[in-house]
């Protein structure tokens, strides 16, 4: 199963629909709502963005396979990783590994950390002998800039928050994974911190040819890294392509509101940023729209925006939610 | 402020000991000026509000020092008021306070309007109908909702929960605003909007807003100056676009230098290490064990904050007159 075949995607969401029943509305609604992506079987690093309650982790849960969707299909390498039993179950677990926000609730407290990578190694990769385990996690740690000897005998408290990440970098690259999903990995580290973490991620893809789902909603950090992004709005993926194109020359007025609106570290662009915007108080209403679900809060919806949901539609490589790009009688971006 | 040393002084069973979370930390802020406070978490930025606000409450004590604040009729020492006459006689008026997490403090039970009801009545002696109609033209002149006010405060989104309680804390129309992270756990959109009215309302007030984030990018979208607080002391503090077109304390420089931003690839470092521990911080400058240009003196006495460029202010012994 080694080397990365041609043609087959890595991973393609096909009409992915989670619908939770007692979210905070107290009725149904569609956390993720009919996703649809494709990850080319290569090195790359693909960012979801898109602001909190957006549905980002729902959808890395479903891509996990800890969450079964209601409609539509995960397919990793071509097999619906909805349906995997026994052995290729365990296969999907040692190629796809996650990363979790809060390091600190990743590990129990009253273990010592070093046995959480005894363990994957034993079980999982399965070594046995003790002095290659240990050799081989020292050489994993390396990866992540730490060593055998900073983690040995010691407890989860006993790291800084930034270190104990780095630590679950490393369980996670020990299966030698081809995929990493990084649900907000850096959101509890200061930002002075954060790009630590982000060069250990780009390190593993140059040298390990790891591929990484980067989950943030942080635009900057996302540009730093990726090379696509997938922004999401109130369950739906709103634009999709090249990370390149989407953040200099976005297509959905939310990814344009977004970027307008992101607070960046140059006094320069102050201006720009205290013109005046208007917030709504309808929030609550989009998770259930009938139409676009961002309408409410757009400068340019009509009223088909309102009443139809919009296509699909792909402009220059990028596939974006938006009725201002469909041109009556042209073909909705395909639906595989 | 002059001067001032408080931190949290902490007795358990098994051990006693000071944190020393504001170290020596004096400050001016002008009316008129939105004053920004930056730092790492942990730097000590929350402790020195609730120290302005004379929000002091075992375990944090104030060891030495004042926090003046003018009223317009003479300045008054916050910290030599007891808790009470704070309270009543300035809390609100001259100062107020947006927590951080404000959006949480509110009472679950009563509706929106009953909190302004309060502060209308304590402070301005207003019955409740009064009370009721003056808050509702309030909240729109503010660009909120009218129906906000019939709200119980779980009906309403985080964003515009922090909206009220900004609105609450600006009502009485104080001379002097402290806001500790409004609008951190926000989306970057309502946060945008949220700090658009805080700054509008500030400059219609002509008061001082005291703004606390970690975020730069905030800081350099709103301030006008910007200290930077590292391990419980004030290592820099200028005019925000000086600062971050020519950030001079070494911690400065790699806490701007290690922001990604949009449009740029180029590989960047993160600051090494991680900040010392409050309890027992290390002696001379509190930066010098991840600071590059660590000399003998650096780790031995502490930097005077000294004024390289007029108004711009490190401390740091590479611009100290040896
Ligand atoms: N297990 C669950 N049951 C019900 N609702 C949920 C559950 N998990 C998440 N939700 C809701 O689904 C929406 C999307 O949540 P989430 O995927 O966590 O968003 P994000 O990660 O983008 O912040 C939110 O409204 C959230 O409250
Ligand atoms: N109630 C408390 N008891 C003991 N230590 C505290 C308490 N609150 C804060 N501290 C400590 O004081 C220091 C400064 O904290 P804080 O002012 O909250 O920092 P910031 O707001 O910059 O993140 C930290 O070391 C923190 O752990
Ligand atoms: S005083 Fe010394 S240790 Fe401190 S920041 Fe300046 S050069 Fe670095
Ligand atoms: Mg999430
Ligand atoms: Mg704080």
């Amino acid at each position: 199963m080694a080397g990365h075949e041609a043609g087959k995607p890595l991973l393609e969401l096909r009409g992915v629909t989670k619908i939770f029943r007692y979210g905070m509305f107290g009725f149904r609604f569609r956390a993720v709502d009919d996703v649809n992506l494709v990850m080319e079987d290569r090195p790359l690093i693909l960012t979801i963005a898109g602001e909190s309650g957006s549905g980002k982790s729902t959808l890395a849960k479903i891509i996990l396979g800890i969450h079964k969707p209601e409609y539509g299909q995960v397919l990793y390498r071509g097999r619906d990783i909805h349906r995997l039993r026994g052995r290729e179950l365990l296969w999907f677990r040692k190629e796809v590994q996650a990363v979790f926000q809060d390091p600190f609730a990743s590990f129990n407290p009253l273990k010592r950390v070093y046995g959480y990578l005894y363990e994957t190694v034993k079980n999982i990769v399965g070594i046995s002998e003790r002095a290659k385990i240990d050799a081989y996690i020292d050489e994993v740690l390396r990866s992540v800039g730490l060593n055998l000897d900073k983690v040995k005998g010691k407890y989860p408290h006993e790291f800084s928050g930034g270190e104990l990440q780095r630590v679950a970098i490393a369980r996670a690259l020990l299966t030698r994974p081809r995929l990493i999903i990084a649900d907000e990995p850096v959101s509890m580290l200061d930002a002075s911190l954060r790009v630590n973490i982000l060069n250990v991620f780009k390190r593993i893809r140059e040298e390990m040819g790891t591929s990484f789902i980067y989950i943030t909603h942080d635009l900057a950090t996302a540009y730093y890294i990726s090379d696509l992004i997938a922004i999401m709005y109130r369950g739906s993926v709103i634009e999709y392509g090249p990370i390149e194109r989407v953040l200099t020359k976005p297509l959905h007025p939310y990814t344009q509101t977004l970027l307008e609106s992101i607070p960046e570290p140059d006094p320069r662009r102050r201006s720009e940023w205290l013109k005046p915007i208007k917030l709504s108080g309808i929030e609550e209403k989009e998770f259930v729209a009938k139409g676009c679900k961002f309408a409410p809060r757009c400068p340019y919806a009509t009223k088909r925006c309102f009443e139809e949901p919009p296509p699909e539609v792909v402009v220059n490589g990028v596939r974006v939610r938006c009725w201002l790009y469909y041109v009556k009688g042209s073909s909705p971006a395909e639906k595989r | 402020m002059d001067r001032v040393y408080g931190g949290y002084e902490v007795k358990t069973y098994e051990e006693q000991f000071y944190v020393d979370a504001v170290s020596g930390v004096t400050l001016e802020a002008y009316e008129n000026e939105v004053l920004g406070i930056a730092g790492e978490s942990g730097c000590g930025k929350s402790t020195l509000l609730k120290i302005i606000y004379g929000y002091v409450k075992p375990p944090l004590t104030v060891r030495s020092g004042r926090v003046l604040v003018d009223t317009g009729k003479g300045s008054i020492d916050v910290l030599s008021m007891d808790l009470e006459e704070r309270r009543s006689r300035i809390w609100w008026r001259y100062i107020s306070y947006i927590p951080q997490n404000a959006m949480n403090v509110l009472n679950p039970t009563s509706r929106i309007r009953d909190h302004f009801a309060e502060v209308l009545r304590l402070h301005q002696g207003l019955d409740r109908e009064e009370a009721y109609r003056v808050a509702a033209e309030y909240v729109t002149q503010l660009g909120l909702p009218r129906d906000v006010v019939n709200a119980f405060p779980h009906q309403l989104s985080g964003g515009m929960r922090q909206r009220v309680v900004i609105a609450l804390a600006l009502i009485m129309k104080p001379r002097v605003v402290l806001a500790d992270e409004p609008t951190t756990a926000l989306d970057v959109v309502v946060q945008r909007g949220i700090l658009q009215t805080l700054i509008e309302r500030q400059r219609e007030l002509r008061n001082t807003l005291i703004l606390v984030t970690h975020d730069m990018g905030v800081h350099a979208m709103l301030t006008d100056r910007i200290a930077i607080m590292y391990a419980g002391k004030i290592v820099e503090i200028g005019r925000t676009e000086e600062v971050f077109e020519k950030p001079l304390h070494p911690y400065t420089r790699m806490l701007i230098e290690s922001l990604p931003r949009l449009g740029d690839k180029r590989v960047r470092k993160g600051l090494a290490g991680q900040p010392p521990d409050l309890r027992s911080p290390p002696p001379g400058c509190r930066f010098h064990p991840r600071c590059p240009y660590t000399t003998d003196r650096c780790r031995r006495e502490e930097p005077p904050l000294v004024e390289v460029e007029k108004g711009h202010w490190v401390a740091c012994w590479l611009y100290a007159k040896k």
